[in-house]
């Protein structure tokens, strides 16, 4: 089960709206295995996702002339910015699964390669071989069950189990 | 000497690789824990975190005094500041040691020793 909640939203996401200027078909969808609960997170419009389980897994559009496409998690509210779970799929796929890199909040980006490695280091390939990212906290290129919508995604910090009260008799010295 | 039964709070770790600390919660006595209950915090290098349990009422001053059923729960948080789900357990709670006896006397009659 998913919650969907409405925010205000803010800055957060608006900086990468410059993303998916090259390949702006990328549209990202989300099947998570394993989503229950809420929690509160400010600023943005969308869908959280709320996930116990230790995967999900992400799709977008086919891109026409993709030879490649890179994916990756961005954890939110995060200070310096930290990149999880890099992947490289084949063209012939459009979907990742990403194993629980930690618990927070991590909005979903994707890119398109003109090339196979995804390499724009080499001074051979333009820079215009890759597109810029998709995310999904863009609600230009995000979608939630066919709606535009942004999402991002809670990975749940797993918690304290069997907690115990016992009890063992112990001369205190004074109380009365 | 009056002596009262302390009581130990255990648990079992989050298996998040990381938590950097734990926080304790108390509610009032015979309700049931919040977010907005007592609490204590417990930093990862602190010997109740790594021992997974404090004493009570020594480890938590403050501690409520008052004979009540109260309900203790903990949260791991990770150094992000995420929070985990409580993992709640209640129980009897009395560190109040009775008054003690008053008025003792010794019988003349039955402890005369001829």
């Amino acid at each position: 089960m998913k919650k969907r909640y409405i925010y205000r939203r803010t800055c957060l996401g608006l900086s990468r709206l410059i993303c998916a200027a090259t390949f702006l078909s990328i549209l990202l969808l989300f099947i998570p295995t394993v989503v229950s609960g809420q929690s509160v997170i400010s600023s943005m419009t969308g869908t959280e996702y709320i996930v116990s389980g230790a995967e999900v897994t992400i799709q977008w559009d086919t891109v026409s002339n993709a030879l490649a496409y890179e994916a990756r998690l961005l954890m939110l509210y995060q200070e310096p910015v930290t990149y999880f779970a890099l992947a490289r799929i084949p063209a012939s796929e459009v979907s990742v699964t990403f194993k629980q890199p930690r618990a927070g909040h991590f909005e979903a980006q994707v890119r398109t390669c003109k090339y196979a490695d995804c390499h724009i280091e080499d001074p051979a390939k333009p820079e215009e071989s890759v597109s810029g990212w998709s995310v999904s906290t863009d609600i230009d290129v995000a979608t939630v069950d066919g709606v535009p919508m942004a999402w991002w995604i809670y990975w749940r910090l797993a918690p304290v189990t069997g907690p115990v009260i016992s009890k063992k008799e112990v001369g205190d010295g004074g109380s009365s | 000497m009056a002596e009262v039964v302390k009581k130990y709070f255990s648990w079992i770790p989050s298996v998040s690789e990381d938590v950097v600390a734990a926080e304790i919660y108390v509610s009032e006595p015979g309700g049931n824990v919040t977010l907005a209950s007592m609490k204590w915090r417990f930093e990862s290098d602190s010997p109740q975190f790594q021992n997974n349990e404090v004493t009570i009422p020594d480890d938590l001053p403050g501690f409520p005094q008052v004979e009540a059923i109260y309900e203790l729960g903990i949260m791991a948080i990770d150094d992000a500041g995420n929070k985990a789900d409580m993992a709640v357990v209640s129980g009897p709670f009395d560190f109040d040691a009775p008054a003690p006896m008053t008025g003792l006397k010794l019988s003349d009659e039955s402890y005369v020793v001829s």
